[in-house]
């Protein structure tokens, strides 16, 4: 015993070189990081006696300048029968032209300078952004204040753009993803809502010019916007920008509803069959929007459950357990009115059925038991360890500032998120989540190589099982009973 | 070397989380060195040339560090020199299988009684390559379930990625392409050493568990970018068709019959030819400095041994294409075609001058693809320019394109033709080409705000040329092109009997019902 201690300490007085200090710690935890210290910058906010709202912050890195007009508005908007005119709209404020340029003289003067502007309606909200270098800054400023205040629309460019929405829609059924999807927010939302894209060959063929004018007079307006800013200027460079390009600009001041969901799910299986390779499997329903609950639980709980890399349940009991899938994710996803909870993967058609059941019990179990403390622990320890990715640089910084009052989050949002992140335990997020897991209320679309039948004889009597035809237009459903032997 | 990014992707990635994978697998830039233009400011290469750094650590391997200070996160990548070029028929996918395979640990991570599992997972091996004396069928499938439940009960092959998640890792993530494999992670710059901990670690002992289970995975990942991709396809039927001997011809992912046959002791192989420190190249972008963390650096990776005995290199050189070569792919979709035209690569001078050809077909709605065939003749609903699948060997100039309704594809190509001819008959104004050049150099400088994207580009030039700074030889010859530069080009390959054209059709109905 004595005698190997003292070879041991004469190996280290001969050999200076493997001092136990230097050595690699046997293990990554081992290693202890040094704290962390960064505070985010806070852009400087100002307002505009017509409503519009400027978040900025200087960015020394580069000579350019960038920036992003938040809209409130989209497709949500739409009247069933012009199902298209947000998208519409959005895309033909940058590619109709303005005052004094064509269209073309438009793409022209941009793709010389290597300057870019775009634009684009969602469901919820639009944007207009602009990137530029700093020679070319008060320029392209002025060409994206007249994208924003005064499009033309011109009619060419409109035509272009119907024809080509209407090559989408026809592509639609090319890809069994697009059709999965689609199909499953038919059977949540219902034909008429518009969270959903309503859009067809008929809709968008309806579609004029006044409509996105109309459209383009109620939504781009300043007060439902907010300008976020970062580049190569000073903020008093940056007011004056605005203060000569926009202050001036008037619209109504209405306060925009956003319609509300009310809908009671069919579940079941909906099976579309085509013919894949593999099988495209959304499957979910409803969950709280935005406002409700606690938003940093929800994506804790994402983590654990289908987001959070392989550590999550759905990635390690679908794909790297049973080697089912290499696209497999599930989480809560917060809109503005409702939410959604959804799970999507695709799988070899063989396996749907052992695909499905190991989610719906993946599902049983998170629904029963609360969570382990090491899982919480290490979905709390990812959220909080990642979060400065959300404040990367200024133009990251001004435009998640922008999007967050855009859509009311509350204004302490960032300041308590890690806080509330900490303060969860396996109890209290258990309690937050079981409410929304329901897994005998999904709605589950199997688009792929598998028959409504073959799929009836798998399932509980319980588990109803249609059939899919998938129209641009809406879903034709018929009930296949396991006792109708189709 | 340069170009763009398309739907057809040349790299084929391991993870495609619809949340989590990088949402912008960033453009390698085009971008030209401002020769006289003392107006514009500073530029992306003088930044580059004053802020890189280049380290060699003991071992010979070579790291690149550019520092971005502000922000205290950094990108972190690791560069091997091995990818679809070096596989051959047979044993295609292997090294992307391998690249999965990286993420399950090593004999420290993952394991948790690593002698008890290096046995069962030998005999696993032996099972699955159906050696003599092994056993079959039913026998076989039970043993090789029981064999798989004892390897779980003892080993994660989740623990590597969760360490990194525990310390906030963004974009863990890799990519296999015909010339590389990548490896990619964003963390807090404080846990600089963690990264060098777990990097460095997984080079030196990596243990392929759960091996089997992700060969499904694989092949699941095949079904979704090719089998029921029109455009996945589309690309594997052209490189199959383009090239009849050089390894450009096979799919990074891997023929299906291929992946099936795999076998993890393949892995090993593959692994101990190519990981070595002079096969390979770390890249650091982000609030890091190289003098202060070169110590930690060699610490951790100039514990990897030098390898002995040569690289095995590609000597497979394609013979001249001399008359057009067609495929047709059945998809039942609207129809699709994709073309492409043998080039060379850097160091060959042509390969820049397709920079600013595609700046000036495809870029831009301004462009000339776009605005005669899309806006001006509405004969195409989309169309793009790239190149694939390489930048190492001789590679394909590509115009892929969807024809609006009524317009067949043999038309569309022969409109797409005509434009190429007319470059080839006469220059292109000077305007366009400087304009082209100017926004090769905008979106260089754009570029410069992402540590991903910086530290691809170093890591991959540092990888390709043994010097990072080949990138700015590059771009001045970019910024040196001239319209007959592009007029030369044009002529020399986009000819029709350099040029292989592969289009989808429609399985008409009366077949489709016969196949089911």
């Amino acid at each position: 015993m004595l005698l190997r201690r003292i070879s041991f300490c004469l190996l280290l007085l001969v050999l200076p070189g493997c001092a136990l200090f230097d050595s690699v710690p046997h293990r990554p935890e081992d290693i202890t990081p040094t704290e962390l210290s960064y505070l985010p910058a806070k852009p400087i906010e100002w307002q505009l006696e017509n409503g519009l709202r400027v978040m900025f912050l200087e960015d020394r890195e580069l000579p350019m300048v960038s920036g992003t007009l938040y809209l409130l508005g989209g497709s949500v908007f739409d009247p069933k029968d012009r199902a298209g005119l947000a998208s519409a709209t959005g895309a033909q404020m940058r590619e109709g032209g303005v005052p004094g340029l064509s269209p073309q003289q438009l793409d022209a003067e941009l793709d010389a300078t290597g300057a870019a502007i775009e634009s684009s309606f969602g469901e919820e909200y639009g944007t207009v952004s602009f990137s530029c270098l700093n020679d070319d800054l008060s320029r392209v400023f002025e060409l994206f204040t007249s994208v924003v205040r005064r499009p033309s629309f011109a009619s060419e460019r409109f035509q272009l753009w119907q024809r080509l929405a209407e090559e989408g829609i026809r592509r639609r059924m090319d890809s069994p993803d697009v059709m999965a999807q689609m199909s499953f927010e038919r059977i949540l939302y219902g034909a008429n809502s518009g969270w959903r894209d309503r859009s067809t060959m008929s809709s968008v063929a309806a579609l004029r010019i006044e409509d996105m004018k109309e459209f383009h007079q109620r939504y781009v307006v300043p007060h439902n916007a907010i300008l976020a800013l970062s580049g190569n200027l000073s903020a008093a460079e940056a007011r004056s920008l605005v203060e000569k390009s926009f202050v001036d600009w008037d619209g109504p001041k209405t306060r925009l509803k956003f319609p509300d969901v009310h809908r009671v799910i069919k579940p079941g299986v909906y099976v579309l069959e085509r013919d894949f390779e593999q099988a495209n499997i959304v499957m979910g329903h409803f969950a709280p929007n935005r406002y409700e609950g606690s938003f940093p639980a929800r994506a804790v709980f994402n983590r654990i459950f289908g987001l959070g890399g392989f550590q999550s349940v759905l990635m390690n009991e679908v794909r790297t357990k049973r080697g089912l899938a290499y696209s497999v994710y599930g989480g809560l996803f917060p809109g503005r009115s409702i939410g959604v909870m959804q799970i999507g993967l695709g799988t070899r058609n063989e396996e749907v059925v052992n695909a499905i059941e190991a989610i719906v019990e993946e599902v049983r179990k998170l629904k029963q038991e609360p969570v382990s403390p090491e899982s919480l622990e290490n979905a709390a320890l990812a959220e909080k360890g990642s979060f400065v990715f959300n404040f990367k640089d200024p133009g990251a910084i001004v435009a998640r500032r922008a999007l967050l009052s855009l859509l009311d989050y509350p204004e302490d949002f960032d300041a308590t998120y890690l806080g509330t992140v900490s303060a969860l335990n396996p109890r209290t997020l258990h309690k937050e989540t079981r409410k929304e897991l329901r897994p005998e209320e999904m709605a589950i679309v199997v688009v792929g190589r598998v028959s409504a039948a073959e799929l009836a004889r798998h399932f509980s009597e319980k588990t109803p099982v249609y059939s899919l035809e998938f129209t641009e237009q809406a879903l034709v459903g018929k009930i296949v009973h396991p006792e109708a032997g189709d | 070397m340069i170009y763009r990014r398309l739907g057809f992707t040349a790299i084929v990635s391991f993870f495609a989380f619809i949340f989590i994978f990088p949402q912008s697998v960033l453009c390698e830039p085009q971008v030209s060195v401002p020769a006289q233009d003392p107006v514009l400011g500073s530029d992306a290469l003088q930044m580059l040339e004053q802020g890189v750094r280049r380290l060699t650590l003991s071992n010979g391997l070579r790291v690149v560090v550019y520092r971005r200070a502000g922000v205290p996160v950094f990108s972190g990548q690791i560069w091997v020199k091995v990818g679809g070029v070096n596989e051959v028929a047979g044993k295609t996918g292997i090294s992307h299988m391998l690249e999965h395979m990286a993420f399950k640990g090593s004999e420290v991570i993952g394991s948790k009684d690593f002698k008890k599992e290096k046995t069962l997972l030998d005999e696993l091996d032996r099972l699955m390559s159906g050696q003599k004396n092994s056993l079959e069928g039913e026998a076989r499938q039970k043993r090789m379930t029981q064999l798989e439940k004892e390897l779980d009960d003892i080993s994660d092959g989740n623990e590597f990625s969760r360490l990194y998640e525990r310390r906030g890792a963004v974009g863990l993530n890799a990519g296999t392409a015909k010339d590389f494999t990548f490896y990619m992670v964003s963390l807090p710059t404080n846990e600089f050493e963690f990264w060098c901990w777990m990097e460095s670690d997984r080079l030196l002992a990596p243990v392929f568990r759960q091996f089997y289970k992700e060969r499904e995975v694989v092949l699941e990942e095949r079904r979704m970018r090719v089998d029921d991709d029109p455009g996945g396809k589309l690309y594997e039927t052209l490189l199959d068709t383009a090239y009849k001997v050089h390894p450009n011809r096979l799919p990074v992912i891997g023929w299906a019959d291929d992946v099936r046959s795999l076998q993890a002791h393949e892995l090993k192989a593959l692994y101990e030819t190519y990981y070595r420190p002079d096969n390979m190249v770390l890249s650091l972008v982000g609030d890091i400095e190289a003098e202060s963390v070169e110590p930690i650096l060699e610490k951790y990776f100039g514990r990897i041994p030098r390898a002995k005995g040569d690289i095995p290199q590609v000597v497979d050189v394609e013979p001249e294409q001399t008359a057009e070569r067609t495929a047709v792919v059945q998809f039942d979709a609207e129809p699709s075609l994709i073309m492409g035209y043998h080039k060379p690569v850097y160091p060959n001078a042509d390969d820049m001058y397709f920079s600013i050809l595609h700046g000036v077909l495809s870029d831009g709605r301004s462009s000339i693809l776009q605005r005669e065939l899309v806006e001006e003749r509405h004969l195409a609903a989309a169309i793009e320019t790239t190149e694939a699948p390489g930048e190492l060997y001789p590679s394909l100039f590509i115009v892929a394109a969807t024809p609006v309704a009524g317009v067949s594809t043999e038309r569309l190509r022969d409109e797409i033709q005509a434009i190429l001819d007319r470059l080839a008959a006469k220059p292109l104004p000077e305007k366009l080409i400087a304009e082209a050049k100017k926004r090769v150099r905008v979106g260089l400088l754009g570029g410069m705000r992402s540590s991903y994207g910086l530290s691809k580009m170093l890591g991959k030039a540092e990888l390709f040329y043994g010097d990072w700074s080949e990138i700015v030889r590059m771009y001045e010859i970019v910024e040196s092109t001239t319209p007959e530069n592009i007029r030369e080009i044009s002529a020399k390959y986009l000819r029709p009997e350099n040029r292989t054209y592969v289009r989808t059709v429609r399985l008409p109905k009366e077949e489709l019902q016969e196949k089911k």
